[in-house]
This record gives structure tokens, sequence and C-alpha cells, in this order.
């Protein structure tokens, strides 16, 4: 027999593009929802990502599965958050022979994807953006878009909110309830207040990005997330108008995103095991610059306006080809892997794919509490942003 | 090569008196002022609360006062602010509810730019390189509040519409895509007695915004357009505003 979703509490642990699309497709279907943030909201990977809307385009040649998710997302994304993102479209550019040599499987791999594009010439490539290297030979045009990672969380919080879920940010998990082999709630530690208290729900859902093992070793579980920092320089100037892609094979410095007033380069890629404070390399930051420059050659010329770093939360095995890691995101249940009852874990993925993300995640815990409430994310137009803070 | 920096925070937890905290920080110089906050955090003391997320100048949040003056710490190298040994005075952005050490609620401020309701996404661009129209792009403004601390008008009278907001219906009532009604009904707002003419032209707003927005000659440009209008009702002409308004 099904039951009523509002019978059910569920505590969600983190405050990223994750947690807050959880608590919002959790709220809309009508469960007691409450998420704990340690810090703001947005202040761990998702507010330091790349804010790049993905089309799906750089992942069509060697990982279907997520240029699919991002394709789809993309779309959805545009009709329910319109305040938070530029429709800005991005090129793939070519600028040297290898490049050119990637095109036709890139545009196979568009096709394939379903992933709409364009093809243009060096030159009217070079129309549309000025600033693009001289050695510009091609470029191939797709849906990519520039989001703002905080004001998309405060969007779905915004929203999360007015459906009654409480959001409790600077409120850091300290530990996990368990009785036998059930998670029944949590002990959070209230920075603003400096107390501890006891939150207790039906289940809980580790949404805690890099920080997600750290949270499951509470439970007693492992959950193979690989903290994989990146480093990003913005640069002063808006030295293009739409994103600015490498077409090749994913590597260092291979994209631009422009947003506002700066250009951001990205990224690198390296594991660590703690993601609380990342040192920067500097011999990224350089990489930044030059790969950059590879494509547009003013951003060599034009002051960097922050340089910053963050751990992606992948999933797979340390040791592994870091960008070998599928980019796709997974939802343990932990029920069916480590026989802990009343746990559920989401990782992987990337912002742009947060609210599909969600609708697995939530998918997951309808179907363990036997609760019949489909998701209506999809269509469901969010609250603005700054809605966060006046509800 | 690190140097060592003394931050002085201003604490405040609620149910306790304030109190000035000093940490000492060993950073590389052209790290950020927002950097060593994080490094306390993460090192010396997790009570210490302070709000970020972009770390690139683009979401607004981090921003605090460092030495008097407004800045977003998250663009702003130690170097620029400190020489080795020395220190750093960092409290919460003024006029500002102060929620928890240098975490302040914004919703005061968040509900004056909602009565805006100036749309973040621009179709037309403040600086539009060249024209376009398969693309917008996000305003320039960044909602971080800097200007309405540097204000000392807003320091004096919560009221007072202040910079941001005011400088977002200079924005509105130039964007061909707002709906005639609503510039009608945020010029009733600007041209009131909590709107432009209130500004006392300290132009700090304009000295701190780390956008570029300049806010100060915004307002200016929103008088010189009221004025005129006033001028043109006395000779019995019709209004010229871009809102196309008769003068409130």
């Amino acid at each position: 027999m099904n039951t009523q979703a509002s019978k059910y509490s569920v505590l969600v642990i983190g405050g990223g593009s994750t947690g807050a699309a959880v608590a919002h497709d959790l709220a809309l279907r009508g469960f007691k929802t409450t998420l704990v943030e340690r810090g703001e909201i947005a202040s761990g990977t998702t507010g330091r990502n790349h804010c790049l809307l993905h089309s799906g385009a750089r992942y069509c040649v060697k990982d279907k599965e997520s240029a699919i998710e991002c394709i789809e997302e993309n779309m959805i994304l545009r009709k329910i958050m319109p305040d938070s993102m530029e429709l800005n479209g991005g090129l793939f550019v070519a600028v040297n022979d290898s490049d050119m040599a990637y095109m036709p499987l890139f545009i196979e791999g568009c096709e394939e994807t379903g992933i709409p594009y364009k093809q243009y010439t060096g030159e009217e490539a070079r129309r549309l953006e000025p600033y693009l290297s001289e050695k510009t030979l091609a470029a191939v045009w797709v849906p990519d878009g520039v989001f703002e990672p905080m004001r998309m969380c405060m969007a779905f919080l915004a929203t999360a909110k007015k459906n009654g879920a409480l959001v409790l940010p600077y409120t850091e998990v300290k530990g996990l309830h368990m009785e036998g082999n059930r998670v029944t709630g949590a002990r959070v530690w209230d920075r603003i207040q400096k107390r501890e208290y006891d939150l207790y729900a039906d289940l809980v859902v580790n949404a805690a990005g890099p920080w997600a093992e750290n949270i499951a070793r509470m439970a007693g579980v492992d959950v193979p997330v690989v903290p994989t920092p990146g480093v990003m320089t913005s640069m002063t100037g808006r030295l293009c108008q739409r994103v600015i892609n490498r077409m090749n094979v994913s590597s260092d410095g291979d994209i631009i995103v422009p947003q506002r007033q700066t250009s951001i380069i990205g990224t690198s890629s390296w594991t660590v095991d703690d993601a609380d404070y990342i040192e920067i390399p500097e011999d990224h930051v350089q990489l930044m610059y030059q790969r950059g420059s590879e494509m547009i050659p003013q951003v060599g010329k034009v002051k960097p306006r922050g340089i910053f770093v963050v751990a992606r939360p992948l999933i797979g095995r340390k040791g592994q080809d870091e960008r070998e890691i599928a980019r796709t995101f997974e939802a343990f249940d932990h029920a069916v892997s480590d026989n802990v009852e009343g746990f559920v874990t989401i990782s992987g993925g990337k912002t742009t794919t947060a609210r599909a993300m969600a609708e697995t995640t939530v998918n997951v815990i309808a179907d363990k509490l036997d609760v019949e409430a489909p998701c209506q994310t999809r269509d469901t137009v969010l609250l603005s942003y700054r809605d966060y803070y006046l509800i | 090569m690190t140097w060592t920096v003394t931050y002085e925070i201003a604490r405040y937890k609620p149910g306790e008196p304030p109190r000035t905290d000093t940490f000492k920080v060993e950073i590389e110089p052209h790290r950020t002022v927002l950097d060593g906050i994080e490094m306390i955090w993460a090192y010396q003391d997790r009570t210490l609360t302070f709000r970020h997320a972009c770390h690139h100048a683009s979401c607004g949040s981090c921003a605090f006062v460092v030495n008097g003056v407004e800045v977003l710490p998250c663009i702003v190298e130690i170097q620029s602010v400190v020489e080795n040994g020395g220190t750093l005075r960092c409290e919460p952005l003024y006029s500002f509810p102060v929620v928890s050490d240098l975490v302040v609620d914004m919703g005061p401020f968040f509900e004056k730019m909602r009565m805006m309701e100036m749309p973040i996404i621009t179709p037309t661009g403040p600086l539009p390189q060249q024209p376009a129209d398969d693309y917008n792009r996000f305003e320039n403004c960044i909602e971080c509040g800097m200007c309405m601390s540097a204000c000392p008008v807003v320091a004096t009278d919560p009221n007072y519409l202040g910079p941001a907001p005011l400088a977002a219906a200079h924005r509105i009532i130039q964007r061909p895509d707002i709906p005639e009604e609503t510039k009608q009904r945020i010029w009733e707002l600007v041209d009131s007695d909590n709107g432009l003419w209130r500004c006392h032209v300290a132009m700090e707003c304009t000295a701190v915004c780390p956008s570029d927005v300049d806010p100060g000659g915004k307002i200016m440009d929103l008088r010189r357009l009221a004025t005129a209008n006033r001028i043109r009702k006395l000779l019995g002409l019709k209004p010229k505003l871009p809102v196309g308004v008769e003068d409130a």
C-alpha cells in the first residue's frame, strides 16, 4: 500500500547544487524536508565551479552517457531557472591539425547524442568572436551556456522553502545516529549559536560532494568518492561572448567561459585526500594562461581577477586516471550496498545535471518508503534566487 | 615565500558581547584575503563564519570591510592591503544586520532589489563589444551590498533605497524588454522621498563598487532626468522620460 510523502521526514546533508536540488525535489513531492550545510550555501564545490551550463559536447566522444544527460538537463534548466543563466552558446574551436583531425569524431558525437550544432569556418568564427586566435581553422557552435552556481542553488532552495523545507546553513554534521543498522538522524553543530543538537529523520541523504566519504564513514560505510580538484583563473574583461572550448580530447585549460565582465579559464585535474583547504599549484595557473592563450591570445595580456581551486566529487577509486573517470552520477542506497538502512548517498555528476541527480535520488527514496509521488521538477519553474533571503 | 599576517576579526555570536579575535596566518602575499579567512576556518577556528561561493567576483557573497574599506576579499591580494608582518582588520558590512561574525543578513537589501524587479539577465548588455542577437548575459551588478555599506545616507536612514537599487532602476528604465507598467512603478519609487533626492553625492558607492556599475553616476543621471521633467511640467510641456510617464 502506498503511503503519503508527508508522513516521512528526510534530512539532506550538503547545500551545494546536488543537495539544493534534492531538497527542492523532496519538498515538491511533499516530504518533510530539512537541509543542513556546514557553511554558506554553495560555498564548496558548486560555488567555485566553472559556471558552464554544459551542452554535453565536451563529453560527446568519450562519455556519451554524460553527454546525453547534459543536453537533456540543459534544455530543462533553460525553462525552469530563467534568471540564473546566460544563454550564449559555445564554440568548439580548432586551432591546429590535431584539432581538425578531432572534428569529424566530435561532429559524429554530437549527432549520436542529439546535441544541436552548427559548423563555421575559421573566418566566420572570428567574425562572431573577434578575440579568437588568428590560427582558428574551424569552429562548431553548440548550446553551451553560463550559470551562476550560487544563484542556482538559491533558486532551488527558495522554492524548497516555499514548499515547506527547512534550510539550515552554518550547520555541520558531527555524527550520524544509528539504531541497529538504521540511520535515524544526525548530531549537528550550529556554528552561529555554537551549540550541538539532534535532528531525526526517516531517511538521511548524503549530498556532501567531495566530503561524502567523511559523512558515509559516520554510518560505517564506504563510498568511492575521489576529491579531484581543478584550478580556474578568472581573467579581467569579457574576451568572448560565447563559451570557447578547444575542439580536442579533454585536457588542461581547454575552455574559456565568459561571465559578467570576466573570462574564466579552466581547468586542471589531480586528486587530494582532504578537500577543506587546497593549495593552488602555481604551475597549474601558468598552464591555464598558456593553454587559454592558444584559443584567445588576449588572455595572456590581461590581468587575472580571481584564481581559485575546488575539488570535484568524482566517483571512482584513487589511482584511476582522473580524466578517465566518467562524469556521470550515482545514487547509492546503502541498504543494498552495505546493509545500512535509511541512508542514501548521491555523488559524482556535475552542477548541470543536479536536477536529474535529485530526480534519481528521490525516486530511490520514494521506492524505499513505498510512496507514490512522481517527480515534478522538470516542469516547475523555480522562484527567483532573490526570494531565498525573503522566505 | 610566505608572509606572516595578522587577521583581526570582528566576532559576534547571538547572545554574546561582540569581541575581536586575532589569528596569525602564514600565506603567500599574492593569495587573497579570502584565502586567508578560509585557512583560519580550516586550521584554527571552526566557529568562524563567513559567506563565500565563487571566488572570482561574480556571486557577490563574500563582501566585508577590510581596514575600514568595503572589499570583495576573493579578488583582493594580501599584498595589496597589508605588509609582511602587518595586520588587517576584518569587519562585517556596515548598515546590514549582523548574523554571526562576518555574515550579514542580506534580506533587507534583497527586498529593495526585488522592489526594482531588475532581471539579472540582460538581452542588451551594458558594454557589448559587438551587436549580436543570439546571446544574452548577466548584468554587471553582482548584488554584493558593498555600495550600501559604504553609503553614508544608508547608514542613517534604512528607508533610503540606496545606490544598488537606484542603479538597477537606471538600467530598468532603459531596457527595451521591460514592460512600460513596470518602468512606471519603478520611476515612482525612484522619484520619491526615499529615492534619488536623498543621495548626498558622497560617491563612496562608486569608489567601492567591484563591478564598475558606478551607482553614484547613475543616481546623478536619474536626477537630471527628474529635474528636466519637473521644468517641462512647469512650462506646461509633456514629460520626456525614457519611462514615458507623467511626473510622479
